[in-house]
């Protein structure tokens, strides 16, 4: 689950193509506490948890931002090396997306 | 710490039937009948009428749903490998080769009737406890320890509310469901190597010796309004033999996606279920328990209750 790991997954997956433009799936509830964020999905009855990075990247996801804008966002926000950033967002929103809390719009 | 003669038994709602049982749970009027007066009995020690009236009181008769159960157990023949049946208001549910298979889905079948009758209240796959006033809640999946250490804390004088269902009122309230405690072998082997006496207050259904019902322990309170209280400390027990029983802080969020993982009826609750979780988690300290030994367990909450 997304929880795993400080906001970096290690897991080989399928990443979302650069140009597409994510935005969170509506009626997803959120909690936030300390930083940390608990997602309540009641259609499909499912609870995520997302550390801090998670949760801020799931957060940046408005539909406004290509997946290679997000990650240099990301690589801004975080003072961290773009290439090294971009994997890992591109990593967590595969998560993200097959876990349907996201949308990966064109 | 015991079923105990002594309390003054109020008005029970439990029809003398060697073959009937029936008693009201909250919003619910559970009526089960049986052809073997031994189903009858176990049913009775799990459920104690005694002490689910005071949580039956508040409702008015007319206000619950009743529900009627058949169980028939019959005898093997190669024409019907499966003669042990369940119907539910008339309508068969369950069939089942060995007899004593019926114990474990009946226990099943009431969790399940209560999901569907006890809301507003949320219902989480948890052990209950309480101390002077302070409640526990000890949310875990099954083979966690958690039954074992339920008993253990009856046994050491906290109050027994539940080893596997804890019932949460929409302001975060607990409230009791005193059935007996089912433990397995190992946990019971630990409880007894611990409490000793306990050998007295245990009930054996003829379920391949797996099976260990301990009586539900009294509660002080005698009424709902007493009986519910406030979480303060919520520890998700993992059995360890490997590792000192301890609690490690956990981060309330993570706690409250672990909770919501327990929980029996979210999904009828929806956000508001999950809203009354948030707020009970923000208002109560929340651990990883690490489990090892009985009695180390026990004395862990208690000094954390003590600091309260």
């Amino acid at each position: 689950m997304l929880k795993r790991s400080q906001g970096v997954l290690t897991q080989e997956s399928k990443e979302t193509a650069p140009s597409l433009r994510p935005r969170k799936t509506s009626d997803i509830v959120e909690y936030e506490i300390d930083g940390e964020v608990t997602l309540f999905d009641p259609q499909r009855d499912q609870v995520h948890i997302l550390n801090q990075v998670a949760a801020i990247i799931w957060r940046l996801c408005d539909g406004s931002r290509t997946v290679d804008e997000l990650a240099e966002d990301v690589s801004i926000l975080f003072d961290a090396d773009l290439d090294l950033v971009q994997g890992d967002v591109g990593h967590l929103l595969e998560e993200l997306e097959q876990a349907h809390l996201v949308l990966a719009a064109a | 710490m015991v079923v105990s003669a002594a309390r003054p038994q109020p008005v029970s709602r439990e029809r003398q039937s060697d073959t009937l049982f029936d008693i009201s749970v909250y919003g619910l009027n559970l009526q089960v009948s049986c052809n073997e007066p031994a189903f009858i009995h176990w049913l009775r020690y799990l459920l104690p009428g005694a002490l689910f009236q005071p949580i039956a009181a508040p409702y008015a008769d007319e206000g619950r749903a009743t529900v009627e159960y058949q169980v028939h157990m019959g005898y093997t023949d190669p024409e019907d490998p499966e003669p042990n049946t369940v119907t539910r208001n008339g309508e068969l549910i369950h069939r089942a080769s060995a007899r004593c298979h019926l114990q474990a889905f009946m226990e099943r079948s009431i969790t399940r009737e209560l999901t569907r009758h006890v809301p507003p209240h949320h219902l989480v796959h948890a052990g209950a406890a309480v101390k002077d006033g302070h409640g526990i809640l000890l949310p875990a999946r099954s083979r966690s320890g958690k039954s074992t250490l339920l008993a253990a804390l009856a046994l050491s004088g906290f109050d027994y509310y539940s080893d596997e269902i804890a019932i949460l009122t929409p302001e975060g309230r607990l409230l009791p469901f005193p059935k007996a405690a089912t433990l397995r072998g190992p946990g019971w082997q630990a409880l007894n190597a611990r409490f000793p006496e306990t050998k007295a207050f245990v009930y054996t259904p003829e379920c391949e010796g797996k099976l260990r019902h301990l009586a539900a322990p009294s509660s002080t309170p005698t009424t709902l309004d007493r009986l519910a209280c406030p979480v303060d400390i919520i520890a998700f027990p993992c059995y360890d033999p490997d590792q000192a029983s301890s609690l490690q802080p956990l981060p309330t969020a993570m706690a409250l996606g672990r909770l919501a993982r327990q929980s029996l009826n979210l999904s009828l609750l929806g956000k508001p279920g999950m809203d009354a979780l948030f707020n009970l988690v923000q208002n109560a300290q929340c651990y990883d328990f690490f489990t090892n030994d009985l009695a180390q367990a026990v004395s862990l909450l208690e000094e954390k209750l003590a600091q309260l």
